[in-house]
């Protein structure tokens, strides 16, 4: 996605402030949009997402703030101005049956036409061109009631490029579109802000608003919780405090497309966790399925030196699991293991992987004596991961595990025990004395 | 019955918005004239069509056919006025019902969907049983006049008092007030105790055309051909609201100017009809939706047709309630239901799946 221009500025909303009684839907909100840029407006039901895209167009009027298009105020524009700058396409489009498709969409040529004015030839040419750009060329004749529910939506981004405008609103136009056709919707949409449009869509779809927009606006309860690059704003703590869910952001690294998958916790046995500060100590893919598995439990889960492109650090990185970023090959330094004894000494267990110690990281272990609970998430003997001539056999030995489990379910069992038993006795389950043999 | 006619002779459905109106007024207009002719030369006195055309195109200076002083006399003071204010009555029934469907976005909207034409009707029942209607001339039309503009003011105040115009509350609003109208109507018929009073309530409800005059066409025309005027005019702001407000607004229907003005428009044209015509039933119902079976819903077509077709409609119903029962008469309003119901239904059930294309 190349970006055309990014001199000036097409859209501005300034301070937005909407109410409806005493209920603030808008509070202070700030949106800008550039020529040629496609932007996300995401956020759960009910954050103002369609109330923002409602006043941006002029069908809302804001209490306060001021909603510029290329530096003219929108709300003092006529209806006809606006009408020839600002065009909407909404969720569902109405059903009004008995009009064909050419029909509906000669309708947004409405604000260029005079009031007993016949359509002339430069209206059928840009309703001809319209419906060809949105690719409902061929059901110009067909009338609204034997169109799926995509080729509807075709049909009502053609009338809105009828309009010929420069801002394109989109309210959530894909929610009840098939993926396929989801994303050619979306292609039609980004094909025409790579030609100079702006558009501002409300998106249901996380991952869909990360593939296709230049930039997202996240907003919940009517304010804005962050906004940027896709990659920047979708991230686990973001989706968390907006959405109140855990999600794991994944980036596909062959085509760095996002993807985001929703955490079930507190349903279950999957609330185990209640909050305890586990530390994880990982690396080379031993500790990904690990801090999965400990953040879908509920535990609050941090995380030893991680180089970068180590497996464990992307699974970190999309379940938002706080890590002390090292170099690849390189060794931890002071910064990186002053931050390890931070998060070692702010848990109240550390679990160690299967990871295999080297003279990179084996400071961590080093770290590790500060532990005040350790426990062993694996059954294999030390001496086959030391490749440091003895020193990582050194220093384990000077930790004292409380238990080990080679198995997930089990350590997870085991560590909520741990935790539940932790300010009273230091007594070590039953479970784990078995496994530990 | 004539506009079956129509059906048969309809243009494709992608047909040119002009090739779609010129079809279909050519068509209506062809109905519109026959149906005069016939209706003027029938009746009591038989009188030729030759005649009949020879006396309207005289004050051309053409003569045509010798026609004789009273068959002058009935077509020029009885049967031209009568026939004139069918047709104006029948056009603003076919285009406030055309107007109604489209600004409430519900096939079910006719022109007295908000209580104007039983506001109407209970000023003129209720001016008839104290006598003020024979106060003087065209006293009673004036009366349901003044009775079905106020109506509409009442129920529009209603719709607007919560602060936040929505159609559901002024449909709403005219039903509450419409049963209330004709609750009065109703108290007002039990409590008269004159028989030929109530006859001449009776009558009126029934919708008449018998008896009208030049002043009739003087008092319903001018404003009836303005409130169509502007409705026509303002047809593809209609189309666009079609669409929903919000849509019609995105695409710049000034909609807070353009729908109270359409409303007012189509209240002004019903609550003529209603004055010079009393209640006749039924056909800004069906004329609409006959017509957009066959041309489609886009109101630059249909509002047009739908004049010409409630003036055919009207035209054509009173000349069966002129001459059924001759030398009686039967009134115009039970006509058009006769007919027009079980027409109504005899298409709703051949298009039940286009009906409600709205």
């Amino acid at each position: 996605m190349e970006i055309v221009e990014r001199t000036e500025r097409r859209l501005e909303a300034r301070d937005l402030i909407y109410e409806v009684g005493a209920t603030r839907l808008l509070d202070q909100v700030d949106l800008n949009a550039d020529k040629g840029e496609l932007v996300g407006l995401i956020g759960p039901n009910g954050a103002g997402k369609t109330t923002l895209l409602r006043t941006i167009g002029g069908l809302l009027k804001a209490r306060e703030g001021a909603v510029l298009l290329d530096g003219d105020e929108v709300s003092r524009m006529d209806t006809g101005q606006r009408a020839k700058s600002i065009a909407q396409v909404a969720q569902l489009p109405p059903l009004a049956q008995g009009f064909t498709a050419l029909e509906v969409v000669m309708m947004g040529r409405y604000p260029h036409m005079g009031r007993l004015q016949s359509e002339r030839s430069v209206d059928r040419y840009a309703v001809r061109k319209a419906l060809d750009t949105a690719g409902a060329g061929a059901l110009a004749d067909r009338t609204l009631e034997t169109l799926s529910g995509g080729e509807r939506q075709g049909v009502f981004v053609a009338r809105a490029l009828a309009q010929e405008p420069r801002l394109l609103l989109l309210d959530e136009p894909t929610s009840n579109l098939d993926i396929n056709h989801q994303a050619r919707f979306f292609h039609i949409i980004r094909g025409l802000v790579d030609d100079g449009i702006t558009a501002v869509a409300a998106i249901h779809d996380l991952s869909l608003a990360a593939r296709f927009c230049d930039r997202l606006v996240l907003l919940n309860k009517g304010v804005i919780v962050a906004e940027g690059l896709p990659h920047d704003v979708l991230t686990p703590k973001n989706i968390e405090v907006a959405f109140g869910v855990r999600a794991i952001v994944s980036s596909d690294p062959a085509s760095g497309v996002l993807g985001i998958s929703v955490m079930e916790t507190g349903s279950g046995g999957n609330s185990v966790g209640a909050g305890t500060r586990v530390h994880v100590v990982c690396g080379g893919g031993t500790g990904a399925r690990l801090m999965y598995r400990l953040c879908e439990a509920g535990f609050l889960v941090t995380a030893g030196p991680l180089a970068n492109g180590d497996t464990d650090r992307s699974a970190a990185e999309s379940l938002g699991v706080e890590f002390v970023p090292v170099q690849a090959f390189g060794d931890i330094d002071a910064v990186a293991h002053n931050k390890h004894l931070r998060l070692i000494r702010e848990s109240e267990i550390a679990v160690l992987s299967d990871v295999a110690f080297g003279s990179g990281n084996v400071r961590s272990l080093e770290a590790l004596l500060e532990a005040s609970l350790i426990v062993l998430a694996t059954m294999e003997p030390i001496p086959g991961r030391d490749f440091t001539d003895g020193e990582a056999t050194a220093l384990f030995d000077q930790l004292s595990p409380v238990a080990a489990w080679s198995d997930l379910e089990a350590l997870v069992t085991g560590l909520s025990s741990l935790a539940r038993n932790n300010e009273g006795t230091q007594e070590i389950p039953n479970s784990s004395r078995e496994n530990q043999q | 019955m004539a506009l079956g006619i129509v059906t048969r002779l309809r243009p494709p459905r992608g047909a040119a918005l002009g090739t779609r109106l010129a079809a279909g007024g050519a068509v209506l207009i062809t109905l519109l004239i026959a149906i005069i002719l016939l209706s003027l030369s029938t009746g009591p006195l038989d009188i030729p069509v030759s005649h009949v055309v020879s006396i309207i195109v005289e004050p051309t200076g053409l003569h045509l056919a010798d026609y004789n002083h009273t068959e002058e006399m009935v077509v020029e003071r009885i049967r031209l006025p009568r026939i004139v204010v069918g047709a104006l009555v029948g056009m603003a029934l076919g285009v406030a019902g055309a107007t109604m469907q489209a600004l409430f976005r519900n096939p079910l909207a006719d022109p007295g969907t908000i209580g104007v034409a039983s506001g109407g009707a209970a000023a003129a029942v209720i001016s008839i049983a104290t006598g003020a209607s024979s106060l003087f001339f065209l006293a009673l039309p004036l009366f349901a006049l003044c009775g079905a503009i106020g109506t509409a003011f009442l129920v529009y105040a209603i719709a607007i008092a919560s602060g936040r115009f929505s159609v559901a509350t002024l449909i709403l609003a005219g039903v509450a007030v419409s049963a209330f109208m004709g609750a009065l109507i109703t108290l007002v018929i039990i409590a008269e105790p004159e028989q030929g009073t109530l006859r001449g309530i009776l009558f009126w409800l029934a919708g008449g055309l018998d008896s009208r005059s030049w002043d009739h066409v003087w008092l319903s025309g001018p404003l009836i051909l303005l409130g169509g005027g502007v409705i026509v005019a303002f047809a593809r702001d209609l189309n666009l609201l079609m669409m929903g407000e919000d849509d019609a607004r995105s695409m710049g229907v000034n909609v807070r100017v353009v729908r109270p003005m359409l409303l007012t428009a189509a209240s002004l044209i019903t609550g003529v009809a209603v004055a010079v015509s009393g209640m006749i039933a039924f056909v800004g119902l069906i004329v609409p939706h006959m017509l957009r079976l066959v041309f489609g819903p886009d109101n630059r077509v249909l509002i047009p047709l739908s004049a010409l077709g409630g003036a055919v409609f009207v035209v054509l119903a009173d000349e069966i309630a002129r001459t059924v029962i001759s030398p009686a008469e039967l009134r115009v309003g039970i006509i058009t239901s006769f007919i027009g119901a079980p027409f109504f239904l005899f298409l709703l059930l051949r298009h039940s799946r286009r009906v409600s294309s709205l």
